[in-house]
């Protein structure tokens, strides 16, 4: 077979394809850069004109495979040149490159003509990322071409192979994306970086379809195919994917949802006292079958701030300009005993804008008629580190009927009685320690509380919470105690990693590194930001993560991390700003939406509650 | 005769409508469950890719069907005008598009009520993109109203498509307030709160009503004449 002549009539069978898609591409930066040279700008296309080359590139690469396999395969030409003297193998071979090459020199020539027109006229920058869009889309040119080639060996039905072969590229580009494979290093945008992965889908998918092709044409394959059954199998392929995806990112059920109003601005955490839940210290928030009812708060607690802030058992503090400080933050944790309910709260005072520290006070108040009443205060003060120290750490957790507190340099243990009254039990120095280990290979060592008021295991659950998440030492825990086992889980933008403790002394916990559940790619998706899950904690045995955008449920309980849940939302007006697990099992969500100005002029932040089912 | 011809088209393409109807829905169903975008992105995702997809799945064997499957010729034979069977086959498409993008608009009603965006909003949405796909119909049967393929016909359809959206850009960017009133595409701006200044409801409507009579006048013309040596 002589070469030179098929490639010539290869060649020449493809001129008007060739010229219609030039046309196509080229329309758009030839229009910019005669619109810039009659502006006085010079004659160049910047990027803007590269939009709709970039996006129908692909597209044009199957219709050239198409047109080029059905100029040689419908019915009659077939038999014709089989009947040549002519491999098979190498005539479709020929086919093959040739069309290839004519697609990715069409693909190329819009930016060819926009790098070397920018270059002349010296006007816009072509960064890296411009180089690496046009490999990018050249592959996936080369992807299209060779999957719709083989179709058309296939089908032998130009629109419907070109249908056929666009779906299965789109398939091959996007399965690995949505099946839960783990691949790491397909991180950032797909369309900027390249990955190993990704490279390999291209040109190994190109590869195969290639080689099937050949065999398909050696051995005469024909598939009859049908437009009706081709939609509707299409339509179920495409659905099926969808649903795959929103296993991954999407599934958790919204059982009901209001919008709120709030003039206290974008600050709005959930209280649970005893068994209620506040929103935003305003709203009681009540639920019952999946619906969610609000009520306007008691007046006591809408008024909360005013009294630790006024201090009534200290008037001098205010003359000496002291500033409060109280922990928990801004409220107090209230317990019910033996059906009155009480509320406790540790209060610190320090210079106004500076760190030095006065006073520390334990106290508790009892909640009567919509009313607080100071029941008792304990003066801690003597536990502040003096000037010279700087180590104070502050912390307050109630466990049954004790409260355990961090006061400066120490642990302290007091006991709550009936009546509602603090009393001291016993104090410890605390250790000083940082933890900066990243090697997860190595044993941890975590300094554990010197109290003897509380069993072990909730002594370790406090010094684990207190090491690696003090600020929400109140209600939050990250460590899991299930079967005498204790582990705790840390959430960094890469995965859900469990770490176990795998003994104690007096002393120190010894932790080791166990497993890690790593975020997929869509997990990570998150409009081009990291991922910052901005807050988690473990409850009956799951994991509870959430940023601004995103909500994800944890199995941790199982031999290896399962997530059971994703609840993902991606628009900028939105933001997660608190969520709790409900009595019922259920979760209450709070997202800020944006700002709404009433018609007097102010201006109220808007929420939305959500009421979500927890994924099993 | 034409009643009988509008009966044939439409259990003809009764089949596109059921099809176009069910993956709508379930894809606004499956959308308003996962919620991933707010609901009234979601009612323009799945409107957007509805204006699509619609017109080439109706686009791609209502003539060319004929053509390859040779019936045109019997067509032919029945004692009715040429320029009545066209319209048969554009009244039946144009009716069965209005359909799949009511029930979506309605689906999407639905499966958003009481939430966060307002269902006038979504199904009103969902109609101006019927009307885009519409539109971009009745260009495509300008153009391909002779053709005798599959293929000719995709090509067709996605040459219209295309070729609006390079004209409705090169407006926008080169500010061309005529030749943006011609544009199927501009019709999404009656949808914002706020119109650009070039837009007016006025020159919009009567710029599509003039050129889409012209569009259908060619298109029917171009029908009658096709020849018998298919």
């Amino acid at each position: 077979m002589k070469l030179g002549p098929v490639i010539h009539q290869q060649i020449v069978q493809l001129k008007w394809h060739v010229l219609a898609c030039l046309g196509l591409v080229m329309a758009m930066p030839l229009e910019e850069a005669v619109m810039n040279a009659w502006q006085g700008e010079g004659f160049y296309a910047g990027r803007l004109s590269l939009f709709i080359p970039i996006i129908a590139a692909p597209l044009l690469a199957g219709l050239i495979a198409c047109a080029n396999v059905q100029a040689d395969l419908d019915d009659k030409r077939y038999l014709f040149w089989r009947s040549r003297p002519a491999g098979v193998k190498t005539f479709m071979s020929i086919k093959f490159l040739i069309g290839m090459v004519t697609a990715l020199i069409i693909i190329a020539c819009p930016f060819v003509f926009a790098f070397v027109t920018c270059q002349i006229v010296q006007t816009e920058k072509n960064e890296r990322e411009f180089f690496v869009v046009i490999a990018v889309f050249q592959l996936i040119s080369l992807l299209t071409y060779s999957v719709c080639f083989f179709c058309n060996v296939l089908i032998r039905k130009t629109a419907r192979a070109w249908l056929v072969g666009m779906a299965a590229a789109c398939l091959m580009m996007v399965l690995p994306f949505i099946l839960p494979f783990h691949f790491k290093d397909i991180v950032g945008d797909v369309l900027v970086v390249t990955s190993a992965v990704y490279l390999s889908i291209t040109i190994g998918s190109s590869a195969l379809a290639f080689a099937l092709s050949l065999v398909a044409a050696d051995r005469n394959w024909h598939l009859h195919t049908n437009l009706k059954g081709l939609l509707w199998a299409g339509a179920a392929i495409v659905f099926l994917l969808a649903m795959l995806f929103s296993r991954q990112v999407a599934n958790i059920k919204v059982l009901d949802e209001i919008k709120l109003e709030s003039g206290w601005g974008w600050d709005a955490p959930f209280y649970r006292i005893d068994d209620r839940l506040y929103f935003h210290g305003r709203q009681e928030i009540q639920t019952s079958d999946g619906r969610i009812k609000v009520f306007e708060a008691a007046d006591w607690f809408k008024t909360e701030r005013s009294w630790t802030v006024n201090d009534h058992n200290r008037p001098d503090h205010s003359e000496q300009k002291l500033e409060l400080r109280t922990y928990p933050a801004l409220h107090a944790i209230y317990r019910r005993i033996n059906g009155q309910l009480y509320a406790f709260a540790l209060h610190i005072y320090s210079k106004r804008g500076m760190i030095e520290y006065k006073h520390a006070y334990l106290r508790s108040f009892k909640v009567l008629n919509d009313e607080l009443f100071p029941v008792s205060t304990l003066d801690v003060s003597e536990c502040l580190a003096s000037e010279e120290d700087s180590f104070n750490r502050f912390a307050i957790r109630l466990i049954d009927d004790k409260i355990i507190a961090f006061v400066g340099n120490q642990c302290l243990s007091a006991a709550v009685n009936e009546s509602g009254e603090i009393e001291l039990l016993d104090r410890e120095p605390l250790t000083r320690y940082h933890i900066l280990q990243k090697d997860r290979n190595r044993i941890i060592q975590i300094p554990l509380i010197k109290t003897d008021t509380i069993d072990f295991q909730e002594r370790i659950r406090f010094a684990l919470d207190y090491t690696y998440k003090p600020s929400w030492i109140v209600g939050d825990s990250i460590v899991d105690i299930h079967n005498n086992t204790i582990r705790y889980y840390l959430v960094s933008d890469q995965d859900v990693a469990r770490y176990e403790v795998l003994r104690w002394d007096d002393d120190y916990i010894y932790c080791r590194f166990q497993s890690a559940r790593p975020f997929t790619f869509l997990e990570q998706l998150d409009r081009g930001r990291s991922l910052r899950l901005e807050r988690y904690f473990i409850r009956n045995g799951k994991l509870y993560a959430h940023g601004m955008q995103k909500l994800m449920v944890f199995d941790v309980r199982s031999e290896r991390i399962r997530k059971l849940g994703h609840w993902e939302r991606l628009t900028d007006n939105f933001g997660i700003t608190d969520m709790e697990v409900l009595e019922d099992g259920n979760l209450v969500m709070a997202v800020s939406t944006g700002w709404h100005q009433h018609t007097d002029g102010v201006h109220y932040a808007t929420f939305t509650m959500y009421v979500l089912k927890n994924p099993e | 005769m034409f009643r009988q011809l509008l009966w044939k088209e439409w259990r003809e393409n009764l089949w596109k409508l059921v099809f176009c109807g069910t993956v709508r829905v379930a894809f606004a169903a499956l959308l308003f469950r996962i919620r991933l975008f707010p609901d009234a992105a979601n009612g323009v995702i799945i409107s957007f890719v509805q204006m699509l997809v619609v017109p080439v799945v109706y686009a791609l064997d209502i003539f060319s069907g004929e053509m390859s499957n040779r019936t045109i010729h019997l067509l032919f034979k029945f004692p009715v005008p040429r320029w009545k069977i066209f319209f048969s086959k554009y009244l039946v498409c144009v009716l069965g598009m209005s359909l799949v993008f009511a029930a979506t608009g309605l689906s999407m009603a639905i499966f958003g009520h009481e939430r966060e965006a307002p269902t006038g909003l979504l199904v009103n949405n969902t109609l101006l993109f019927g009307v885009v796909a519409v539109i971009l119909f009745t260009w495509f049967c300008a153009f391909a109203v002779q053709s005798r393929s599959e293929a000719g016909s995709l090509v067709a359809v996605f040459g219209v498509m295309i070729g609006w959206g390079i004209i409705f850009f090169w407006s926008l960017v080169c500010e061309v307030p005529w030749a943006n009133h011609f544009t199927p595409y501009s019709i999404f701006f009656w949808a914002f709160r706020e119109v650009p200044e070039w837009f007016r409801l006025s020159s919009l409507i009567t710029s599509h009503i003039i050129a889409l009579t012209a569009a259908i006048a060619v298109a029917c013309y171009r029908f009658v004449k096709v020849r018998r040596v298919l």
